[in-house]
This record gives C-alpha cells, structure tokens and sequence, in this order.
C-alpha cells in the first residue's frame, strides 16, 4: 500500500483503527504472551521488530495507537525476546504449517487473478505491461474453487496430524488473504529445525523410499540389474499404519473420487494395465501395485505446504484477529472448515460508501454482495469492498 | 538384576552396586585382583583393536572391570581413545540389549525400564504380540536427525498416533551415539590423579599406551599428516573423534582415497566410527564410488573449487598450485622448516 496516495492510505487506515477499535475481543493473545517476539508493518512500509509486551492490553493499546497494516507474533517462545537474535535465548517454538493456495496452482486463477504494473500501476492482461513494457506484478483474487482446494489440504494435514502424529489439538486460522495457518496446540513444542524438516517431509511424503515401507514383487523374469520381461510390483498393505496404509488403502479403493474405476494412467491403459492387481490366497486377497500408482496415490494424498515456514522456528506469524494489509480481510479461525467463508467469516471493515477509482479488478464477493468487474472506472463502494481492492493496489479514493 | 547389572555396569543401579562392594583402588596392589585388572586391560585392547571384547562375567567382577577400564582409558589421556573405547563399550551394551529384547516380556519391560528410561530418559513401550517397539516421534527425531540414511527417514517408517514402530534393532541403533556420549562423559569426568594409581594399574596404563604408539591406525594419523590435503584431514578428524560427517564430505574422502590408492577395504575402515556406521551399506557406497557397482563408473575426486563451493576447503600452503585434493604433495613438517 506504500506506494497509494495519501488520502487513500488514511482512509484504510482508518478503517483499521476502527476495526481494532469495534473488534478488541477478536485479538487472540498466544499462550506465555511474555515470551514471544512481535512485530508489525506499517503502511509506508516500515517493518518493526523485536517487540515484547506483557499482556494483550499492552498490545491491543499499539494497535490503537499506531494502526499497522500488519501484526505479527513468534512461534518461538524466547527467554529475551526483545534482544537481537542471537541473544533472545530461544526456549522452544510451536509447531505452525502454512497453505499457501498460490502454490496450488488453482485452475481457475487466470480467470480471476489480475496483473499491476510495477512501474505505471497499468492494470494489465499478462504478466508483462503493455503500456511500458516492465514486469506485472501478480494480484490475487480468490474465488471459492481456490478456497476448496486450501480447505482439501488442510483436512489432508489434519487427518495426518491426527492419526499418523496424534495431534488432536490445533487451530486452523484462515491467513487474511490466500492461505490457511495450522497452528499445534501443546505437543511438538522442543523440535529444532531438522526435527521439523522431518515432519515437513512427512507430511509431503517427500523422500518416501517404496522398497522400505513395501515389500517388492517380481512378475516375470527379471535378474538384479532390471534386464528381462517382466514388471516390478509393490505388496500393497491396506492395514498398516502411515503412510503404508494410506497408500494402500487409496490404490485398492474400487472408486477415485469422480466415481470412476481406477485403471491406472495414460500410459498403462495403452498397455491395458491397471494401476494394481490381486490375488487370493486362501482366504485372503493380497494387492500389488506399480510404482506409478504409487506415485499417483502419492500425488493426490501429500499435502502441498510452505516448508519453510515449519522449519524455521525464529519466523514470526500473523497474528489472529488481526487484519492482513493485502486484503484487509482479518486472519480468523476456522471452527468449522467445511463451512467456512472468508469472503463473510473474515471481512470485518464497515459499510459506509467511498467515491473511489477502480483500475482494475474482476467480480468478487464479500459479505454476500458481488462487485466488479471494474476497469478504470470510479464507484461507490462500501468501505470493506474499497479497502479490499486498494489494500491490493488496485483503487483509490476519488474526488466526487 | 544382578544379570542386568553385569551386561551394562554403566547403569545407575551398577554405580550404586559399586558403592556398596566398597572397593579402594589400593586394593588392586593385591595380587588376588589381578584377575580384574586383565579384564580390564582386554576390554581396552580390544577397543584398541576394533573388536567387540565378548567374555561376560559376574556381576561384581563385570562392574568393577568396566570401572577399572575407564580408569585406563583416562589414565592413558588420549582422547581419540575415550570414543573408541565408549564405542565398542557401546557396541558390546548393543549386542547384550539385542539378546534382551527378544526375551519375555516382563524381562523386556525391566531393560526397558532400566536402560532407555533411567539412563537415556526416553520412553519406549513394547507392544507383546507384534514383538514391536514404540517410541514417540519427538524421542525418535531426537536421535535419527544425525542419521544420513534413508531408513531412518520418518516417512520411510511406520507412524502411528504420535508414536514411530520399530524393531528391536532399530531401538538399540537409536540410542547407541547417546550410550556412546554417556560412557565418554564418565571417562572424561573422572578426576584422576595418575600418580596415586597402585602399580600394577599404572603398568598396565603404561603397556596399553605403549601398543596404542605401535597400532598404525593411532600412527599412520600422525605420520601421513603432512601428506593430506586439510580438506581430507578435516574429514578424517571428524570421524576420528566421532562426529558425523556430510554425505559430501564422506564422498570427498572416499573418492580422494580411491584416487591415491586405498583399497576399498580400507576406505570402508575409515567409516567405521561413524555414528551411523553400517558395514554393509558402507562396502555398497564405496564399491559404487569405485565403479564396481552400478553403472560401473568410476567417480573421480572432486576438484578444488567444488570442494570449496562444498564448504569443505581448508586451504593451507601445501595447497598452492594444486586444482584438486590428490595434486596435495605434503606440507613442511617443523623438521622441515629452516
């Protein structure tokens, strides 16, 4: 928002303020307040770290006074936390997974997402602007479908926090603008980088040898080296535990999801194989699999997370209940994930019109009201739509 | 107990049972102790040897052999030693907890009980039926992050309900580096004054220093020195003092070994200290670098400047005008100097 006009950056600033104002109660203090690092971003674009307060009153009182854009607060549960960095004294941290839904490669994200020039603030069709020829930056504008598939990750990573980690005590928060934060509650507290690593990886099911967790099966006649005819097969085993199972147990569902009987990919139905077969013996059946329905399984079943932002213990977070200045939408929790809508469940600003100029923005919804399209256009808006779009440097506040 | 106390007299319950025997160390100027002190001596040398020293006595003659040893150790002051010695201590506890865990269950609850939670303050639970063990992910993090293997990988094994399923082997693995870390503290924490030691502990102190001078590994650090390049000699010092060197490292010293000469038997040696040491997947890695597997090629030393990309470089004066590690002719000993 640095680079808005100054009249349009009061106006949401002011908009914050009064949301802080009206929503004190919405501020989630994080457990030992005392020992966590804060920060927070301004709107001229000045970040403040190193912060530490006693209670959330004391918190609450710089948020009215100084109205950032941004709030932020440590996994990282400090000794020092106002210190530099290598004197805070880290004591342990939470154990946070951040979706972000840009990494999703949403389908539908040409059909709502716009680009704004970084030099002219052109609001254009591609990634390059066509009126100076400079790099477009990309604005996003998440539709329900991008909202979808964020909500399929996160029941993803909480069902293998619950049964593969037995975390039963999190908090999943919508991030304010394009992404979910997972926050664990209580357990996984004293695990330093390469521990989390490990559960980064885990949850991706990145590094998965198949020939650990499965017992090989040689159809044919193949030596050591691979030569000769014949193919190389998995025992599948649907009643193990992790991953094992959940591979297993996917692969030998009769179904996928779309109803459709899983005959393997492209390339095995040219060959006209499935992607597992089976076999009795006596009274059970055992199933074997290819590696690509494996891999398959695997592509649909691993959750798509941030790693960086498990791994790194001193990284900070944005607070909950408080507003993400690139959408002015609030990071709030998710009671209930399938039923939530950020586009109600987090949009707080209030209603009252501004005369504003639009360069660009496509149909979105907020509080139940559709707006836009809009390109180059002035509008009345309600103060939470305006805010929506300007925090995303597409609209300022017009004469009228 | 008593069984229990012979097989790992580095428990608490050994060093209360010792307090109760009440021995002096002048005691040991007795003839009739000398028995203790050549078990002692064996379970040293065979440290010094590289071999697991195997003879299991009572408890009372186990406990204070183990001692004694440690008091060898120290008494002999050299630190590459302490490791070794804590090593293949730790290799022998291995062996012991190996057979333990396979008994029944009441035995495996008591070793259980007694080693990993006493000593190592990690709950492992066994599950009678599957002949399994569990131990919580966070415990179990503890120990594998140190692990280069793909085996220990957490997504490479079973997890369930916040707990990782594992073998007895793979149980006994985990906690070998804190064993080994444990009995190093002992001997390293032992105040000691040499001069007081009953003659015939001095003696055999004294031998047992003379054979470390005279076993080539001890030796050959000493003489061949000068002759490796300080990126080589780093690696090698972190193995010998127990540490865990990077997979580049360990490819670095191994394919620069290959390039002089070593046999691949001996290069495979030089791992042996690793924490994650398997003899097996060592032999596999090191005959692949020397193209004997595989796809047959084989992988020569990496130049200089990869090394340093790598964050392996030492560079010193013997390293001017060399572009990779097996150009090193050797540096100017102090003898050489002037």
């Amino acid at each position: 928002m640095s680079n808005q006009g100054y009249e349009t950056i009061q106006v949401v600033r002011q908009a914050f303020r009064e949301f802080y104002y009206n929503n004190s109660r919405m501020l989630e203090a994080p457990e030992e307040i005392g020992a966590r690092e804060f920060g927070y971003s301004t709107f001229n674009g000045v970040m403040v770290r190193h912060l530490s307060f006693k209670s959330i009153n004391e918190l609450y009182a710089l948020l009215i006074r100084e109205v950032p854009s941004d709030v932020y607060s440590s996994a990282a549960y400090y000794t020092n936390p106002t210190l530099p960095m290598e004197e805070k004294g880290l004591r342990y941290a939470d154990l946070i997974f951040d979706i972000d839904i840009k990494e999703l490669n949403p389908p539908c994200s040409s059909t709502h997402d716009v680009y704004i020039c970084e030099r002219c603030s052109n609001v254009t069709e591609g990634r390059v602007c066509d009126s100076c020829n400079t790099n477009a930056k990309r604005v996003v504008f998440p539709c329900d479908s991008c909202i979808e598939l964020g909500k399929r990750e996160v029941k993803k990573i909480l069902a293998i926090l619950e049964e593969d980690l037995g975390i039963d005590r999190v908090k999943v928060y919508f991030s304010g603008n394009y992404g979910f934060h997972i926050h664990v509650r209580g357990s996984y507290l004293n695990l330093d980088s390469k521990a989390r690593s490990e559960i980064v990886n885990y949850v991706s099911a990145k590094g998965m040898v198949y020939d650990i967790l499965f017992k090989r099966y040689r159809r044919g006649k193949i030596d050591d080296e691979g030569n000769g005819r014949g193919s190389d097969m998995f025992v599948l085993r649907p009643n193990a535990y992790g991953w094992a199972g959940r591979i297993s147990r996917y692969i030998i569902s009769a179904e996928d999801g779309e109803g459709r009987r899983k005959k393997g990919n492209d390339k095995d139905k040219e060959k006209g194989k499935k992607g597992y077969t089976s076999k009795r013996l006596g009274d059970h059946k055992l199933y074997y699999a290819y590696t690509h329905a494996i891999e398959d399984a695997l592509r649909l079943l691993s959750v798509r997370i941030d790693p960086n932002v498990t791994i790194d213990v001193h990284r900070i977070f944005r607070l909950a209940g408080t507003l993400n200045g690139k959408s002015s939408l609030a990071k709030v929790t998710c009671e209930c994930i399938d039923s939530f809508d950020p586009s109600v469940d987090a949009c707080f600003i209030s209603d009252r019109e501004v005369y504003a100029y639009v360069a660009g923005a496509p149909r979105f919804r907020l509080k139940g009201n559709t707006f836009g399209p809009y390109r180059q256009e002035c509008s009345r808006l309600p103060l939470y739509a305006f805010c929506y779009i300007a925090c995303k440097g597409l609209a300022t506040i017009a004469k009228s | 107990m008593s069984r229990v106390i012979a097989r790992y007299p580095f428990l608490r319950s050994a060093g209360e049972y010792l307090r109760l025997l009440d021995y002096s160390l002048d005691e040991f100027n007795d003839p009739s102790m000398s028995h203790i002190i050549d078990k002692a001596s064996k379970r040293v040398l065979a440290a010094i040897n590289g071999t697991v020293y195997s003879e299991l006595s009572d408890e009372d003659v186990e406990v204070v052999s183990f001692l004694l040893a440690c008091i060898l150790v120290r008494s002999i002051g050299v630190k590459s030693l302490y490791r070794r010695f804590a090593l293949y201590e730790a290799r022998r506890a291995e062996g012991f907890l190996l057979e333990d865990l396979k008994r029944d269950r009441s035995a495996i609850e008591n070793i259980l009980t007694l080693v990993f939670k006493d000593v190592f303050a990690v709950d492992v639970k066994y599950i009678q039926g599957e002949g399994r063990f569990i131990m919580k992910v966070e415990d179990y993090l503890r120990y594998s992050t140190s692990f280069h293997d793909s085996y220990w990988r957490l997504t490479n094994r079973v997890v369930h309900r916040g707990y990782v399923y594992l073998d007895a082997k793979d149980v006994i693995r985990l906690v070998r580096d804190e064993l080994v870390h444990l009995i190093m503290k002992r001997i390293e924490g032992m105040r000691l004054d040499i001069s007081s030691l009953p003659e015939p502990i001095l003696r055999r102190s004294e031998g047992l220093k003379s054979m470390l001078v005279e076993d080539k590994e001890f030796r050959v650090e000493r003489l061949e020195v000068k002759s490796y390049p300080p990126c080589i000699l780093n690696v090698l010092r972190t193995l010998e003092q127990g540490g865990n060197p990077s997979h580049t490292a360990r490819v670095l010293l191994a394919t620069y070994m290959l390039g002089i000469g070593k046999s691949v038997d001996q290069v495979c040696e030089l791992f042996r200290s690793a924490p994650d040491y398997n003899e097996r997947v060592t032999r596999y890695q090191v005959e692949h670098l020397a193209g004997l597997r595989g796809n047959r090629v084989a992988y020569s030393c990496p130049s200089c400047e990869k090394v340093m990309l790598q964050g392996l470089c030492f560079k010193d004066e013997g390293c001017d005008g060399i572009k990779n590690p097996v150009q090193f002719k050797g540096r100017k000993s102090d003898e050489d100097k002037d």
